[in-house]
């Protein structure tokens, strides 16, 4: 983006008000940030500094205060919130950075770990087991053992544990400990015991237990939470620093960070559990699309966040973000709440090729930002989704990221002209064909994540940002038979958008396995989980009346394998359980249809929940004000939309010069300098109050 | 547009797996019994109007084929009278149905405008479906009629509307009735999600368009396939193998013809049909041999109809390899048809290895592990009164084959492919469910399927029956005695074995097929499920990796020595290393040592032999007859050594000196592990295990050679 543009944008700014919020979001390559205020927002992009995340974010608030004629003490002086996401702690997992683990285990069952549960991924045909954090031989088991019911049926000399860990430490020269014992989540006994040992005989070495950061269920998912979460300790320390110079550069506001829960949390509680920051960049775009979405009275929304190497797709049902219990983190499977997103590799990079059977294929490689599309003219040759996109004409070539980084229309024809060939196809239609497939590839998550939640599409908003979102989503949004399309104004930047906006969020939860009704036994645990929770989130400075706890308990049929989450209500200060099966078993029906349920199949409860969070913030207004409508270009672009007709001449509007409530009908593209909006023929668009383009098929 | 169009292609593709994904996602959530739920053990499939299948979901491609058969057999049956919203179920492999009776299948026509388009299906493995024993793996059974309740394609629903009749019938039939209806229904949820969205997908392309792309799906993967198989070496490849119930063998030989574009299977000498439940069926088998083929050669090609084009399975109706009634069927898919699949492997690793074309896409490796489960099921009385029961899903984790380049995978049958099939129970699920108190879960240990890439390991776990239960079980393993064999040198893999310890805690070993089995409190039952074989001379295994298995306990020192030839010291603090020097000597004296054992070779090569073989080797080029081995002229050469092996047409083997050592089983069955060794180095070229008095188990022979 353009200084001029942006000072233009801060023109409208009432700055000086309290309620200014501050958004960044550390990535692997950029860092993004937005100040967000009732009068509009100010957003920038500067390269991250991986070795020292902090010069970075502070590149990006020197920016952003020179923007809007601050200096860094005014602007951070004048924060309601600081808000920060990042993957660092996702790039420690993907570049194999962690800390050399050791784990002590239940003897007997020192395999179980680098088995995965049976998983096995495929490399070039062959089935190899995923990654393990820890390597066989740094695992150690001791004769141990705890059953069902929490009894010890084997006592631990905690002794032996302590000669575990020292031949662990001095032979196989671990950095971190892990002790993980079966049946921990019922008596944490034994864990402690070999804890206290170790850490009594070996002061200095970091020893951590499953059953303290995860009670749950499932031996595997609650040892994996462990070992993720020594792996990437002291990948956040570097957050100490940067939250002590911006206080000491005028922050008035505790720094927060958005957590894989889809809220955000303190620097403390981050470092103490770097692990629930996994999801962070997911998450704050989850919790900017609940915002959003409560704004336009959305209850059912599809989010899409379309970048460069994968789209992935997340849901708000009854305005709820949806998150999942267990599910894999860069490849390593264990138990952590986190917004249920689920990737597809279809992004702007994604190289399109030729399948044996002669089939036009898109995705998953990618040719990432380096060499990236041949269009980029850094080095790609290979065709991908965005070379297809300049030359079908959708993107404006010339004008690339506000004509900063023009891109070369010529290699991104030669690279199509060169894959279709040999299937007797020229460029353009290649190209077509290429928007095709990703296009069906796209919709087909977006169809499996509706179906697999038992979501009705046509009740459905689909909600798309991330780089490349705009130019797909009416299209994907078509497909599936989505009611509408929203595409928000801060689209290219809604992850940092969700991290100055997101509530202050803590969770804590516990396995119970219980067969209901268990009335009794579900109070007992859910008092002392709402007690725990409210706790945490007042000690984060919360006061007390502006915290909300929601209870929900995951139950199933007896033996089935995935849970169904139940949110438990509480009525007069009342945890009402007694309802739980009966509401478990409509909600059931309701996802899977009546005809799936046998009577007579008892439910059982196996994880219980209590959230804390903060009340809901006003919510930002985005509002401004158009450029007058005589100041308005009429340009067109030259769109090849049919695959064997001329192309046609699509009109082209600004989106900076596009008011509130102004309705145009498609064909149209929305150029923003940063991001392009496609408005396909048969739909009409119209800006709505939050600075939204708002498009729904015609009838 | 043309109907083979590189666009639609992909995009219907891509819509049809859209289709069956949905479809498993609505059974993975709704199903209940631990086999579906959390076993994944269920499949989805869309098949064309005439029953050709075009796309595949859920995890078990194995399964996929049985869907074909129910599609064919519901049509052949119920022709015209077919109409929308009818929900088909079968059960009988004898009739329509899938790879054993408790594999219930489920079809949904999907009609548009009136006319029948396509197919959906479903299957999953529930958890019984009655006969003599729980779960309906009943190795008493001489009959299917004693087996399970058996049912041809029958109507769940009629236009729409609920069969209560058969839905009672069947369910009366059963054990655990509400866990099987849950099953099923979760199936017709599938079927009723999946054929909602195909219907849409028709309405929208067309009737015509539909059926011209996904045909021409089907005939781009086959022109793929049987260009593929052109590339092979044509020839006639062969390998015994033998079926084993209790103390009897039954001999199954395999020979692949591959000639004219076209892979012949043929199992012709197969014994007539036994009464006992291993019988197959010739549609288990050809889905089998057709999904392997697949894995090996064409992981690339959609999984359609196309891939049977160039494949042809023959099994003699009336034998074991394809059975009629009355006979027993309930392990259609498992001991004899996993045998004929590990065979079909072999043979078609013996063609590949002959073959020298560099563009032909391939995988060496051995076949899967799982001919060696070690099935076996319980069934017991809750404290409450009710029955139930269990089949051990870890009882399917064998070890897998080592491959060129890779060991094997532990737990897990399977080193090539594009997904895993089963997760794992977590102990803690395991125990909260069941009376068992498990006291481990690890690798097995032992130096079998011994390579330069070594074999993975079976499970071995051990649990106690909790005070108050009694179980009553059933054993069907797989392997007690003759197990997966060995690869380019590589040795035989474990064989399964069952072992009950009661109050003295002596082990007591089972037969691999038993019924009857009890356990009371406190009694202590230990399992190990057998592995696929190693790759290449286990003299060849980087010492480093042979110290790193006995580090983790998974080999002992002493078999480190004496099977890998690798010295492995223990340092004073404890650190195991490896003696080089000392390995470098072992090694040596190993190979010398096999050389001096041997049985000397069938034929003499004479010196004016191998000096007419050495200066034709100067002058031409070699090509591979099999790993290690290679071709010059009329001549077999080993090709480390430069040993001449053979002259044409005589088998390779014939001038390699054999070493024979007899083994025998836990239950005291005995075997021979057999080794043709290179007359000069004394490194294995080739490992089997066969019955004591059997010649021979394999021949290779690809035309170049036979006709050199």
């Amino acid at each position: 983006m353009s200084a001029r543009r942006l000072i233009a944008i801060v023109g409208h700014m009432r700055t000086g008000a309290t309620t200014m919020l501050l958004g960044v979001d550390v990535g692997g390559t950029f860092t993004d940030i937005v100040v967000a205020h009732p009068g509009g927002s100010v957003r920038a992009k500067v390269p991250s500094t991986p070795h020292d995340p902090t010069q970075g974010v502070l590149a990006a608030v020197d920016l952003v205060a020179s923007l809007v004629g601050k200096d860094r003490g005014d602007l951070l002086g004048g924060l309601g919130r600081f808000g920060l996401g990042t993957t660092v702690v996702t790039n420690v997992l993907a570049t194999n950075s962690g800390r050399r683990l050791g784990l002590i285990t239940t003897k007997g069952f020192e395999d179980l770990v680098p088995l995965a549960r049976g998983s096995r991924v495929s490399d070039r045909g062959w089935l190899v087991p995923p990654p393990s954090l820890v390597d066989r031989t740094r695992i150690v088991g001791v004769a141990e053992r705890v059953d069902r019911d929490g009894e010890v049926i084997t006592a631990l000399d905690p002794a032996e544990a302590v000669l575990a860990a020292q031949r662990l430490v001095e032979r196989e020269r671990v950095d971190a400990l892990v002790v993980s014992f079966l049946w921990s989540f019922r008596n944490q006994g034994h864990e402690h015991a070999a804890r206290d040992a170790i850490a009594a005989a070996m002061p200095g070495v970091r020893v951590t237990c499953g059953s303290d950061l995860a009670p749950v269920i499932r031996e595997f998912d609650r040892t994996q939470f462990a070992l993720l979460n020594a792996y990437v300790d002291g990948s956040l320390d570097w957050l100490g620093a940067l939250a002590a110079e911006l206080r000491a550069a005028g922050l008035r506001t505790p720094l927060v960070l958005t957590h894989s829960g889809g809220g955000v949390t303190t620097v403390d509680a981050a470092r103490e559990q770097p692990i629930g920051l996994a999801q962070s960049g997911p998450a704050a775009g989850g919790a900017a699309s609940v915002g959003l979405a409560e704004r336009r009275g959305a209850h059912g929304v599809v989010t899409c966040d379309l970048g460069g190497t994968s789209l992935d797709v997340g849901l708000i049902s009854e305005g709820q973000l949806l998150r999942r219990t267990r599910g894999a983190i860069v490849g390593h499977w264990t138990s952590l709440s986190m917004v249920d997103v689920d990737s597809v590799g279809s992004g702007g990079g994604s190289i399109a090729w030729i399948d044996p059977v002669g089939a036009i294929r898109v995705g998953p490689k990618s040719a990432g930002a380096v060499p990236g599309p041949a269009c980029y003219s850094r080095g790609g040759t290979a065709p991908t989704v965005t070379d297809a996109l300049v030359v079908l004409g959708y993107i404006d070539a010339a004008r690339f990221l506000d004509g900063r980084m023009p891109l070369n229309t010529e290699a991104a024809l030669y690279s199509c002209a060169l894959l279709g060939a040999p299937l007797g196809m020229s460029a353009v239609e290649t190209a077509w064909g290429i928007r095709e497939v990703a296009l069906a590839t796209m919709a087909r998550a977006v169809r499996g994540r509706i179906a697999g939640r038992g979501l009705v599409a046509a009740e459905m908003c689909l909600l798309a940002y991330g780089g490349c979102g705009g130019l797909f989503a009416v299209d994907i949004a078509y497909d599936v038979g989505a009611r509408e399309t929203i595409v928000p104004e801060l689209a290219p930047v809604f992850s940092a958008y969700g991290a100055a906006t997101a509530p202050l969020r803590r969770e804590r939860a516990r396995s119970v396995a219980v067969r209901l009704p268990a009335d009794a036994e579900l109070r007992v645990v859910f008092a002392a989980l709402r007690a725990a929770a409210l706790a945490d989130i007042i000690a984060d400075g919360v006061a007390p009346n502006d915290v909300v706890v929601g209870l929900e308990a995951d139950v199933r049929f007896e033996r089935q394998g995935a849970e169904i989450t139940i949110p438990v209500h509480e009525v007069d200060r009342s945890i009402a359980v007694s309802g739980l099966a009966e509401e478990f078993r409509a909600e059931y029906a309701r996802r899977f249809g009546a005809g799936a349920m046998a009577m007579g199949v008892d439910a059982e409860a196996m994880t219980l929940r209590a959230i804390a969070s903060e009340r809901a913030r006003d919510v930002v207004s985005l509002r401004r004000p158009a450029i007058a409508h005589g100041e308005r270009e009429r340009v067109t672009r030259e769109v090849h939309l049919a695959r064997d007709a001329a192309p046609v001449a699509v009109p082209v509007l600004m989106r900076a010069s596009l008011g509130d409530g102004e309705s145009f009908r498609g064909p149209a593209l929305v150029d923003a300098g940063d991001t392009t909006v496609w408005v396909s023929p048969g739909h009409r668009a119209h800006v709505d109050d939050a600075g939204s383009l708002v498009v729904v098929k015609e009838t | 547009m043309r109907s083979n169009d590189p666009i639609l292609l992909e995009v219907m593709r891509s819509r049809l797996q859209a289709v069956v994904d949905e479809g498993a996602v609505a059974i993975e959530r709704t199903a209940v019994s631990p086999i579906v739920a959390e076993g994944k053990d269920f499949s989805t499939n869309v098949l064309s109007a005439t029953g050709d299948l075009l796309v595949g979901g859920g995890k078990v491609e194995y399964k996929w084929p049985g869907a074909r058969n129910l599609v064919r057999a519901t049509l052949a049956r119920h022709g015209a009278s077919i109409a929308p919203g009818d929900v088909f179920a079968a059960n009988d492999p004898h009739n329509g149905g899938g790879n054993h009776p408790q594999d219930i299948e489920v079809c949904h026509p999907v009609h548009v405008d009136g006319t029948l388009v396509a197919w959906v299906a479903a299957s999953a493995h529930v958890i019984d479906v009655g006969g003599m024993t729980f779960g309906s793996w009943a190795p008493d059974a001489t009959e299917c009629f004693q087996e399970a309740l058996r049912f041809p394609p029958v109507r769940l629903f009629r236009a729409g509307e609920e069969q209560h009749d058969v839905w009672s019938l069947i369910l009366n039939n059963v054990r655990l009735p509400q866990l099987v209806e849950m099953d099923v229904r979760g199936l017709v949820a599938g079927c009723n999600v999946a054929a909602r969205k195909l219907a849409t997908i028709v309405e929208q392309l067309g009737i015509d368009e539909f059926v011209a792309t996904s045909t021409a799906l089907c005939d781009a993967t086959e022109e793929v396939l049987r260009d593929r198989v052109r590339r092979l070496a044509p020839g006639s490849y062969s390998l015994d193998g033998w079926v084993e119930w209790g103390d009897e063998r039954y001999h199954l030989p395999c020979t692949l013809t591959v000639a004219a574009g076209e892979l012949c299977f043929d199992y012709t000498g197969a014994p007539p049909q036994v009464p006992h439940f291993i019988n197959s069926k010739h549609y288990i088998v050809e889905g089998q041999v057709v999904a392997d083929v697949r894995a090996f050669i064409g992981q690339d090609l959609p999984f359609c109809e196309g891939l049977w084009g160039p494949i042809r399975v023959i099994c003699p109706t009336g034998t074991i390899v394809d059975s009629v009634p009355p006979a027993p069927i309930g392990s259609a898919h498992l001991d004899v048809a996993m045998n004929c699949t590990a065979l079909a492997v072999q043979c078609l690793q013996f063609a590949l290895a002959a073959t020298a074309d560099d563009d032909l896409p391939r995988l060496y490796a051995g076949p899967s592990g799982q001919g060696a489960l070690a099935t076996h099921s319980w069934g017991y009385t809750t404290a409450a009164g009710t029955l139930d029961g269990m089949v051990v899903s870890e009882s399917f984790q064998p070890g897998s084959s080592a491959a060129a380049g890779h060991d094997g995978s532990d737990l897990f049958a399977n080193v090539v492919g594009s997904q895993h099939i089963l997760d794992f129970v977590d102990i803690e699920i395991l125990e909260a469910w069941y009376p068992l108190h498990v006291l481990e879960k690890r690798v097995a240990d032992g130096s079998f399927g011994a390579g330069a890439q070594r074999s993975g390991a079976g499970c071995c776990m051990s649990y106690r029956v909790i005070e108050g239960r009694r179980l009553h079980g059933a054993m069907f393993g797989m392997r007690e005695t003759l197990p997966i064999g060995g690869t380019a040198g590589g040795e035989p893999g474990a064989p399964t074995e069952f072992i009950i310890r009661r109050g003295d805690h002596q082990p007591q070993v089972l037969e691999a097929h038993a019924t009857g089995v009890e356990l009371a409190p406190g009694e202590i039952f230990e399992f190990r499920a057998g592995s696929g074989g190693g790759w290449g001379d286990p003299l060849d295994r980087l010492p480093e990796r042979v110290r790193r298995d006995v580090a983790v306990g998974r080999l002992r020192v002493e078999d480190a020595a004496a099977v890998y030839g690798v010295v492995v010291d223990e340092t004073d603090d404890g650190r195991l290393m490896v003696d080089v020097a000392a390995t470098t000597v072992r090694r040596s004296a190993t190979r010398a040592a096999r050389l001096q054992a041997a049985r000397r070779p069938d034929v003499v090569i004479g010196a004016d032999v191998v000096a007419a073989a050495h200066e034709l080797g100067q002058a031409i080029d070699h090509r591979p007859l099999y790993h290690g081995v290679v071709q010059c002229g009329r001549y077999a050469l080993a090709e480390a050594s430069g040993a001449v092996l053979a002259v044409a047409p005589m088998h390779w083997t014939s001038g390699c000196p054999v070493l024979e050592a007899d083994r025998t089983s836990a239950r005291g069955l005995a075997w021979r592990q057999r080794s043709y060794l290179d007359p000069i180095s004394g490194r294995a070229l080739y490992v089997e295990a066969v019955p004591v008095a059997a010649p021979r188990s394999f021949t290779t022979a690809p035309d170049q050679w036979a006709q050199a």
